[in-house]
């Protein structure tokens, strides 16, 4: 996700060997920021793709909320 | 100082990493990014407001501020303005504050000689009560 220190990673998985739990508790995560109003990006290859669902096949970047400035 | 300057640089690699590699050249050589959109043509700037041009003309129409609402490096702004203008074009100008590509020296003049009649007359009506 960005961040003040340019960008972070939240959570790393394997989808063969993550187990549910794990899985849970990411999709709640990135359900908790995207009812804050950011943005996730699918950058897997260059996708650049706006998803709106969480995928766990995707390579997601988390974008804060924008404002005008 | 020092964790600022890693983070616009990891900033940046992530950016290299998102951009296709012309953009990303031309980013690297102009410090500007240039993306076409259907409201015209984009170019972002890490210290400058986002120009809008026509597409036809390249004339200037707009200028465009946005900013994310956590403090960052400029360049994950830049990212952020990249991926909502591939992705949600509109929502980025109704988020967006946006600004007239140029204000005419004639527009400021007239302005500042309405604010100064505004004020003078102001000034008139309080002596006249006084």
């Amino acid at each position: 996700m960005l961040c003040a220190a340019g960008d972070k990673v939240i959570a790393e998985w394997d989808t063969d060997e993550i187990s549910p739990d794990r899985l849970t508790e990411i999709e709640t995560e990135f359900k908790e920021k995207m009812a804050a109003g950011w943005f996730a990006v699918d950058i897997h290859d260059k996708r650049n793709k706006l998803i709106r669902e969480f995928d766990p096949d995707a390579e997601i970047l988390l974008i804060p909320r924008v404002q005008g400035g | 100082m020092e964790e600022q300057l890693a983070a616009e640089v990891k900033a940046k690699n992530l950016l290299r990493r998102i951009l296709p590699e012309t953009q990303w050249e031309q980013f690297r050589d102009t410090g500007v990014l240039e993306i076409h959109g259907s409201h015209g043509i984009y170019r972002i700037s890490p210290c400058d407001l986002t120009r809008v041009l026509d597409a036809q003309t390249r004339q200037p129409r707009a200028r465009v501020c946005l900013q994310l609402t956590v403090p960052a490096p400029v360049n994950d702004r830049i990212i952020a303005e990249y991926l909502l203008i591939q992705n949600d074009e509109d929502f980025y100008w109704q988020t967006a504050n946006v600004f007239p590509a140029v204000l005419h020296n004639r527009a400021l003049v007239e302005f500042l000689l309405s604010a100064l009649d505004a004020l003078l007359l102001v000034l008139l009506f309080s002596r006249l009560q006084g």
